[in-house]
């Protein structure tokens, strides 16, 4: 095996060099996250919110999301910083360290990089070594900064070596995420399979120790997700979780070894499997194919917003010490004397989420117009397909993924609330659908807007998302008292939407508003037919 | 006279200020193979984006089969297969479900002819555009556009990626389709090409037609390539009628001459004794340069 290595050095030169600027953004944005919120988080809620906000983690739903509540009988700031961040720093890191092995290993292995390197005097090993202490050098880096970032805050409950431990926790983290992604580049032959599957592997570990943290601790300390929370950082702080972290990432990367060192260059252990020959019938049709390009996001986003309503629903079963915990949120949910808290707080949810759900149909009618610009849009209408059709395929994809979205939000709602509520009273889907449905005829004339710009101003359709983050301010913002003149959420479609149950259903406002949104369609749709397809 | 299949009058296209075509008058008949040819920017594309119906002329009427280019588009198409130029395929399907979802989105699909088409063109369908090259890419489009049943057929540099083997291929099968008595419309830069499978061309410049007609005809325009040897030294050539470029290589000299005094310059060379006699028709390639001044021409 003697001089399976040789040169390593060099190709971590190489390696470092090229990673100069991506590196230190991600190091930069991650730092910034972890070591910027630090003193956020410690300031923003006393001793007696911090307590109450603990209560509110602690049901099943919330704890598999965020994991388990670790010290809330004296819940510190540290503690709750390490409930809160360390899960979603890990994501992020774990992304990172996929993405730098796998740029690395089999990406540069595709491009045919590897191979000249591999014709120079270079061990067979020596790329994925380099790579591999590349990712050493950047996790350390990361690890040290953090530890000391957050301990130079000076924060009560946060010391110093109680921070290393934080940092050293992340990096291990990410190192292990590294070695995943560099097995997984020696098992396939496509750079785009490998980093599929290792992300498919962090978000299986997410799950597994969201479905342990629940019922199974044996389940938890198998994902490395569940085995690094257990480190219980600031509370009490133990070191052994990362040993074992590391101990399994020593093994993976010498499984990644031995398998590099026994293939063949360019090929993989198991090969890509070819795809269709054919078309299924589904796909044979233009707004076949206008589903199939759409049909991942739309269902991705979907599930997304699902998640969203349901995490926020998870709140619900201790939703007056939440809401009260802080004026800002007070504002924010508003009160009144008629509806309890948990009726105003999902008149909330809705209207935010309803904002994020809007986003999907915009990105979905929008697609258009990235099909024209990468010259995709010329094989459809240089055919027998007419191009009221061809964009009416979109506008029609737009309708059924707002009626999606929007079930979404009422299904995640409910289905928290039955979990955590022990009677939901009056939030039964019915009356949850009902109240964001009524969001659609709105959602519909951003979807006319739109439609109007792809027809009348192709170049500027972009302005749709200006149109659309000022509605998002003006709803939003506009829900604390005072801030923004009263006109403002006149001049977007969602200030006319009615907020159940506070407001009744208006149904001539709710059919103005669709007609509006059916003359912007139609008036979209004739400027199409008559524009120049290719813009 | 034969039906037209293709026809432009003055068109004009003008993207903002710049014009990108410049009333160009095209006639194209039915069953013909017309190969359209200009350099890069000369406004080939831009010309069958038109006929497609994709873009709006701007002056000028475009028909196909006596149809507008505009408002007819769609029953124009039912017609028509039509290979791009620059070909991007979606990255996420595979060629196979590309193939059958162009064929599918003008007509019927003929499966015997697409297996055959794909092995002709030797393309395994089942891999993701994504990984396919630019060559790769053309043949999806040859293979969708010619499996099915269409009366014209417009082609837009349609071997630019492809490898010679593949670049014969495709001139067999054009000439098949020629002699089922279909329609082409073929743009290109490949004059050997379009030499070999064209009845007809056009040659476009800067949005301009500034040439159309049979090969035959183009070439009484230009001047054979002469060489030759004889026993005297011949005397006299520097001053005669249509001679250019005169140059003596070892026992004897070679020039150009124009087409239509290639008969005087004949008779006067037979007078001193000719051994060897070498004369060149002049090429496509000869028209098109003389055209683009790319050699010193008139
Ligand atoms: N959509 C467009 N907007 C502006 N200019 C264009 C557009 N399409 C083509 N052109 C210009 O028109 C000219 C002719 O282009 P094109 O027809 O693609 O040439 P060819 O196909 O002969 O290489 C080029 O100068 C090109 O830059
Ligand atoms: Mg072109």
């Amino acid at each position: 095996m003697r001089g399976n290595f040789e040169n390593t050095g060099k190709l971590v030169r190489l390696i470092l060099r090229r990673e100069r600027v991506m590196s230190a953004v991600w190091l930069a944005v991650l730092l910034l996250f972890m070591v910027g919120l630090a003193p956020a988080l410690g300031s923003l809620f006393d001793d007696a919110a911090r307590a109450a906000y603990a209560e509110t983690l602690k049901n099943p739903a919330m704890i598999a999301l965020m994991g388990p509540v670790y010290g809330s009988d004296n819940y510190t700031a540290g503690a709750m910083y390490s409930n809160a961040m360390l899960l979603w720093v890990i994501i992020a890191v774990a992304v990172m360290n996929i993405l730098l092995a796998i740029r690395h290993t089999r990406a540069d292995e595709e491009r045919g990089r590897t191979e000249i390197v591999r014709s120079a005097p270079t061990g067979r090993l020596a790329n994925l070594n380099a790579a591999m202490i590349t990712a050493v050098i950047v996790n350390s880096a990361l690890a040290l900064l953090t530890g000391l970032g957050i301990a130079v805050m000076g924060i009560d409950s946060m010391g110093f070596t109680d921070s290393m431990l934080y940092g050293v926790a992340v990096g291990v983290s990410g190192l292990f995420f590294a070695a995943v992604a560099a097995l997984f580049s020696q098992v396939f032959a496509s750079a785009r399979t490998a980093v599929m599957f290792s992300l498919a592997a962090l978000g299986l570990f997410y799950l597994m120790r969201a479905a342990g943290d629940m019922s199974s601790e044996a389940l938890s300390l198998i994902s490395p997700m569940g085995l690094i929370q257990r480190a219980q950082i600031y509370v009490e702080n133990y070191w052994w979780p990362v040993l074992v972290l590391l101990l399994e990432t020593s093994a993976v990367v010498a499984v990644a070894y031995t398998l590099n060192a026994r293939r063949d260059m360019g090929q993989g252990f198991i090969s890509a499997k070819p795809g269709r020959r054919e078309a299924s019938s589904s796909l044979r049709s233009a707004f076949g194919l206008t589903f199939r390009l759409s049909q991942n996001t739309i269902a991705l986003c979907s599930l997304g917003i699902f998640l969203l309503g349901a995490s926020y629903g998870a709140i619900l079963g201790d939703i007056e010490s939440f809401v009260t915990s802080s004026d800002w949120y007070m504002q924010i949910v508003g009160t009144d004397p008629n509806y309890t808290t948990a009726q105003m707080f999902v008149s909330m949810v809705i209207s935010l989420t309803s904002l994020m759900a809007l986003a999907v149909v915009l990105i979905t009618i929008l697609k258009l117009r990235s099909e024209e610009r990468d010259g995709y849009a010329e094989h459809v209408l240089s055919r027998a397909v007419s191009r009221r059709r061809y964009l009416l395929g979109y506008v029609v994809l737009a309708l059924v993924a707002s009626v999606l979205v929007q079930c979404a939000i009422a299904v995640g709602l409910y289905a928290s609330a039955v979990a955590v509520l022990p009677d939901p009273g009056t939030l039964t889907l019915g009356y949850l659908m009902k109240a964001t449905l009524v969001y659609l005829p709105a959602m519909w004339v951003m979807l006319g807007a739109a439609v109007l710009l792809i027809g009348l101003a192709p170049k500027a359709t972009a302005a749709i998302w200006g149109y659309y983050g000022f509605t998002f301010f003006a709803i939003f913002i506009g829900r604390l008292p005072n801030l923004l003149p009263g006109w403002l959420d006149r001049i977007t479609p969602f200030g006319y939407v009615p907020q159940l149950p506070v407001d009744h259903v208006n149904l001539a406002m709710l059919a103005a508003l669709t007609s509006l949104a059916a003359v912007l369609v139609v008036g979209g749709v004739v400027f199409y037919g008559k524009r120049d397809a290719v813009t | 006279m034969p039906a037209l299949s293709l026809e432009t009058v003055k068109l004009t296209k003008r993207f903002g200020r710049f014009t990108a075509l410049n009333g160009i008058d095209l006639k194209v008949n039915e069953g013909e193979v017309f190969g359209y040819i200009g350099p890069n920017g000369a406004g080939k594309t831009t010309t069958i984006r038109v006929l497609l119906g994709i873009i709006q002329a701007s002056e000028g009427s475009a028909q196909v089969f006596g149809m507008d280019a505009w408002k007819d588009a769609v029953e124009i198409h039912k017609r028509v297969a039509y290979v791009p130029g620059d070909v991007s395929l979606w990255p996420n399907l595979t060629g196979g479900e590309v193939i059958d979802l162009f064929v599918s989105l003008r007509g019927k699909l003929d499966r015997t002819r697409r297996e055959k088409l794909l092995k002709m063109f030797d393309l395994d369908p089942s891999k993701k555009c994504r990984s396919y090259s630019k060559g790769n890419r053309q043949k999806v489009a040859l293979v969708a556009a010619f499996a099915s049943d269409a009366d014209l057929y417009i082609l837009d540099e349609p071997t630019s990626g492809l490898d010679p083997i593949m670049g014969q291929v495709f001139q067999e099968y054009v000439l098949e389709q020629k002699n089922n008595g279909k329609g082409i419309f073929l743009s290109s830069h490949i004059l050997s090409e379009v030499e070999r499978l064209c009845d007809r061309v056009g040659i476009i410049r800067d949005g301009k037609l500034v040439e159309t007609g049979t090969l035959s005809q183009l070439r009484h325009l230009t001047r054979f390539s002469m060489s030759v040897e004889t026993e005297n030294p011949i005397e006299g050539l520097e001053g005669m009628r249509g001679v250019y470029g005169i140059s003596s290589e070892r026992g004897g000299v070679s020039f150009q001459v124009d087409s239509a005094e290639i008969g005087s310059v004949v008779a006067h060379i037979s007078r001193f004794k000719v051994v060897k006699l070498e004369s060149m028709p002049p090429t496509l390639e000869d028209l098109f340069m003389r055209h683009y001044n790319v050699r010193g021409g008139t």
